[in-house]
């Protein structure tokens, strides 16, 4: 039986309520009436979102490479586990992180970071509105979407139509995002409407004081439908909206704000439109669609059906890999580029019920247990509030830097304007040797290369010196370092409390500094720091010395003639956080710490059992009788090159190997030893010599 | 025989002495030479005018003696500034100097306190010289010439009898932290005064830091010197625990060794016993029991101080520098 299905549905809600339910099976149907086999996966109650996940890449696991389509809603990232080799197909309902953003709360940072891995598996993304791809576009890296609008399966309703008794309807669950806010709002100040309303036993609770509400249970939605005049969607934020399509279908006029999904393919008579969050004009409205008799149920119905073919052709359409956009939009609604800031946390600015701390007391004493977890995520960066990313322009976003302010202090490790003074934070001595910071230029930083950089970067959540909670950032002012005075006088204005704070690092990671002098101060500053200066740009001057740098991460095209110990080139920016982590995990302390042969015959020999690898970092055989000459220059480049021609073999450890691999790999070519054993005892690293 | 050119040491702190004996065992080699320090160590500190004996702290001046110091640095024809000075003391003597030959000597690692960085390019002077003293930091400044440091006291021998405790001296001058600064290592203290309750040794591990003469005297009875075991380094103690004939401990690799060597102008490695963390407790275990054997390395030190380091040996490097440098036009 398995092998007939052509397309499966999956359902990570499965609520009564719920859109994405009332969807998933509206399209199933409608797809089974036209003869194409599918079936719907929907989640268990009690089953665990992570149980479902594997459940539905259980399923997916037999049709790799076949004609089959999963069809996912982007929402909880369903189909995450989902083999690449199926055909995913994800449409944009309407995602936690927009609702997050919406209400201005905090979420778990994961959730936008799954969806985005389920969206870059899926094969194709469609979404019911221009709007809500728009959106979708502002938080996540999609390419193409196709837009078509959600089918509504006729006939479900199937209740005789007993005369329109109420002026206005409203179905829905009882929830700040569904625009509630408002309905209470019209209920209270609108005596003279008579309202129908789908109730659940809180929302009874809420309205119980006003007698022109007559409740029905949710089941029975249909009532609202055949029994309002108008039916109200005042939700902050839809996609679509079945709830206006239904409505429509059964004959009733939708008031909506105009930035609704549903609003690009339906006008009055169906829809009245009103100006987003403005009062007044959602009144006039449904004033207008209270009062206005006429309704073409006969037209209404064809809408429907129109909606269901362009379902059933967009679908078609996008699984033959094609990018449709449906012709029923009223493409001039969005002409001009959409703004969604004027969304961001307007939950909290509509209702000013409760001030912030009234809020977090109530939490507080409620759910003491959660409110603590949930200050413990904050601090830790663990939650944050979702922001929408600007357009072209790339411009931060000014609601946004002034949340972050409150979390700032968590793993800034500075903020340096002015060098005569600096500040840094104290990582503390434990799991130091994990400790990676990154530093970037602070009016560079403004741009968003960095800030998705970083987030790439922190996606890496299995590999702990990179987590978010771990490894610390910090700004510079690349340009206000004095760098007309000598890099001792700097050091010197630093006081011993901060130069011990850049000992509990292990990794510096610099971002496009130019100034080799800035990286002489931060090496300088601690004998233990590895320093890595990272270019995600070419510029045509670099800096003319990279002595002090431990490791160079450059663009392919790079060309210099100085020797560093490590340098890794790249070809698209794309791999720079594989590239980071890769480095970051070269400089981990190891265990074991293998030996390596670096230079002569490679053989084995007893002492290499009874090698010490917490004492030395390798061991350098050397002739006796030419390391015993006595020396004409009594420098130490002397004695250098004097033992370079004595070595007879040479093994290093893994992690010295790892540390100077660019050097190491020079001296398979021409084993020249004299720099990598400058650079490495100059480090501090110490050899165990035998003469022989 | 008196020499034609005189030299002047200058160094910010008393840096443990090291200059001061340079110029005095110039002086006994017939070198006009003196060492100024522009201050002491601080007068509440365990080190202060405890490594001034042949060093003026210039902060003590009065009138009169800043006279002398210019007097001096106006007479001297060779100035040989050690680690770092203050730039308002440089501003003063440079004016003095302009034909003179300037030395400089750096006695501190890179990266940690207190230089962080070569200072040479800090101080903005033409050196016509840049020297390193040939223990671990040879290898951050590797072009610099080295050169010893130099111990004054007189060298001695007395071995230990069968029946006497072995007598263990651990003074460490500071507790810093760091890569090369450090002197403590978290197991050493705890073995010496173990094996010490143990009556296994007679330790000599004073609280505060004691002067460096009675410090010599208790060495010169006492038969194991441990210098650091942390690093990787030898220090002025061991050399001063060669010169008193004892055992000395320290963690000196290859490297450091060899550029004790290299200075003394001798082929053989000094008689450095190694140990660290690992194993410090079976070393100085095995020096208790083992007479003999404490006696056979005890000799070694002692003829290896006697042959390669007494001070009128090493000074004659120094003097082939100034030579050079006083030579050159």
């Amino acid at each position: 039986m398995k092998n007939n299905i052509a397309y499966c549905f999956v359902d990570p809600i499965n609520s009564t309520f719920s859109g994405i339910t009332r969807y998933t099976h509206d399209a199933s149907n409608i797809l089974r009436a036209k003869g194409i086999n599918n079936v719907i996966l929907s989640k268990n109650r009690g089953e665990s979102l992570n149980d479902f996940r594997l459940r539905v890449s259980k399923f997916s696991e037999g049709f790799r490479n076949s004609s089959f389509v999963l069809e996912a809603p982007e929402t909880l990232a369903s189909s995450i586990y989902v083999s690449a080799e199926v055909k995913t197909h994800i449409r944009l309902h309407f995602s936690k992180v927009f609702g997050a953003f919406i209400e201005g709360k905090y979420i778990d940072r994961r959730f936008q970071e799954e969806e985005q891995r389920a969206l870059n598996k899926a094969k194709f993304v469609s979404s019911p509105s221009v709007i809500g791809a728009e959106l979708a576009k502002r938080f996540y890296t999609i390419d193409e979407v196709s837009i078509f609008q959600n089918p509504l399966n006729d006939g479900a309703l199937g209740l005789e139509f007993a005369g329109r008794d109420f002026d206005v309807g409203f179905v829905g669950r009882w929830q700040a995002l569904k625009g509630v806010f408002y309905v209470k709002r019209i209920v209270a100040e609108r005596p003279d409407l008579r309202f129908i309303i789908t109730a659940d036993a809180h929302t009874r609770k809420v309205l119980r004081s006003f007698p022109n509400v007559r409740f029905v249970m949710p089941e029975e939605k249909a009532l609202v439908y055949l029994r309002s005049r108008c039916v109200i969607v005042p939700s902050y934020f839809e996609t679509a909206s079945m709830v206006a399509i239904e409505a429509v279908q059964a004959g009733a006029k939708v008031v909506t704000w105009k930035h609704i999904g549903v609003c690009e393919y339906l006008d009055q008579p169906y829809v009245y439109k009103a100006n987003p969050f403005d009062w007044k004009s959602l009144l006039s409205c449904i004033d207008s669609a209270a009062s206005d008799t006429g309704f073409p149920v006969d037209s209404a119905v064809k809408v429907i059906e129109s909606f269901n073919e362009d379902f059933l052709k967009g679908l078609s359409e996008v699984i033959s890999g094609k990018v449709y956009k449906t012709d029923l939009l009223d493409e001039s609604i969005f002409a001009s580029k959409i703004e969604f800031e004027f969304l961001n946390g307007i939950v909290m600015k509509e209702k000013k019920e409760l001030s912030s701390f009234e809020r977090k007391f109530r939490k507080l004493r409620k759910h003491p247990i959660m409110f603590f977890r949930d200050a413990y995520k904050k601090k830790k960066g663990h939650v944050y509030v979702p922001s929408v990313r600007a357009g072209a322009e790339a411009q931060p976003l000014k609601n946004d830097s002034r949340r972050n302010k409150g979390r700032r202090r968590a793993n800034i490790f500075c903020d340096i304007t002015d060098w005569s003074t600096l500040r840094l934070h104290d990582y503390g001595r434990k799991d130091k040797e994990f400790r990676a910071v990154f530093l970037f230029d602070k009016e560079q930083y403004k741009s968003f290369l960095y800030k998705e950089l970083l987030e790439k970067i922190y996606a890496h959540e299995d590999f702990m010196p990179l987590r978010r909670s771990f490894s610390g950032r910090g700004y510079l002012n690349f340009e206000s370092f004095p760098s007309c005075m000598p890099v001792a006088r700097v050091v010197d204005r630093v006081s011993f409390n901060e130069r011990c704070k850049i000992t509990n690092i292990s990794v510096l990671f610099l971002f496009d500094c130019y100034d080799e002098k800035i990286f002489e101060f931060f090496r300088s500053a601690s004998p233990f720091v590895k320093l890595v200066a990272v270019y995600t740009e070419e510029k045509s001057k670099w800096p003319s010395s990279f002595d002090s740098i431990d490791c160079l991460i450059v663009p392919e095209s790079f060309s210099f003639d100085s020797k560093v110990p490590k340098l890794y080139l790249y070809s698209s920016l794309s791999y720079m956080d594989l590239i980071i982590r890769k480095v970051m995990q070269e400089y981990i302390p190891r265990s074991p710490n293998y030996l390596l042969p670096l230079y002569g015959k490679k053989r084995y020999f007893p002492e290499i059992e009874s090698f010490d690898r917490k004492r030395w970092a390798g061991v350098l055989i050397v002739k006796k009788s030419d390391v015993s000459r006595k020396l004409v220059q009594s420098s130490f480049n002397g004695f250098v090159a004097l033992l370079t021609n004595a070595v007879v073999e040479l093994y290093v450890r893994e992690d010295v190997y790892l540390a100077y691999k660019s050097v190491c790999d020079d001296i398979y070519i021409d084993g020249n030893l004299a720099f990598f054993l400058q650079r490495s005892l100059k480090d501090g690293y110490m050899y165990d010599v035998k003469e022989v | 025989m008196s020499r034609k050119y005189s030299v002047v040491h200058i160094s910010q702190t008393p840096l443990v002495g090291a200059p001061g004996k340079i110029a005095k065992a110039l002086q006994l080699s017939g070198i006009r030479s003196s060492c100024f320090c522009v201050n002491d160590y601080p007068n509440k500190g365990p080190l202060y005018k405890n490594f001034i004996d042949n060093t003026l702290p210039l902060s003590a001046f009065d009138k009169q003696l800043w006279d002398f110091f210019d007097y001096e640095i106006a007479k001297a024809d060779i100035l040989h500034i050690h680690n770092d000075i203050d730039l308002m003391i440089l501003n003063r003597i440079l004016p003095l100097c302009e034909s003179k030959k300037i030395v400089y000597q750096v006695h501190s690692p890179l990266r940690e306190g207190p230089l962080f960085v070569d200072r040479t390019d800090a101080l903005e002077v033409d050196f016509a010289k840049k020297l390193v003293v040939a223990q671990y930091q040879p290898r951050h400044y590797p072009d610099y010439e080295c050169v010893p440091n130099i111990v004054l006291d007189m060298p001695s021998y007395i071995p230990r009898r069968e029946q006497d405790i072995l007598k263990v001296v651990f003074s460490p001058t500071h507790s810093r932290h760091g890569r090369w600064n450090a002197k403590n290592s978290p197991n050493l203290e705890k073995t010496l005064t173990t094996l010490s309750d143990n009556g296994k040794i007679s330790l000599f591990m004073p609280e505060k830091p004691v002067s460096p003469k009675e410090l010599m005297l208790v060495r010169k009875y006492s038969d194991v010197t441990i210098d650091e075991i942390a690093t990787g380094a030898y220090h002025q103690i061991s050399l001063e625990g060669l010169c008193a004939g004892n055992v000395v401990i320290n963690r000196s690799d290859y490297f450091s060794k060899r550029m004790l060597s290299l200075v003394a102008d001798t082929i053989s490695p000094p008689p450095f016993v190694y140990a660290d963390d690992g194993n410090i407790f079976d070393v100085i275990c095995e020096l208790a029991e083992n007479v003999s054997l404490t006696n056979d390395i005890k000799r070694k030190s002692y003829e290896f101080f006697m042959d390669n380091l007494r001070p009128e040996l090493l000074v004659k490097r120094y003097v082939s520098i100034y030579d050079e440098v006083y030579e050159a036009n």
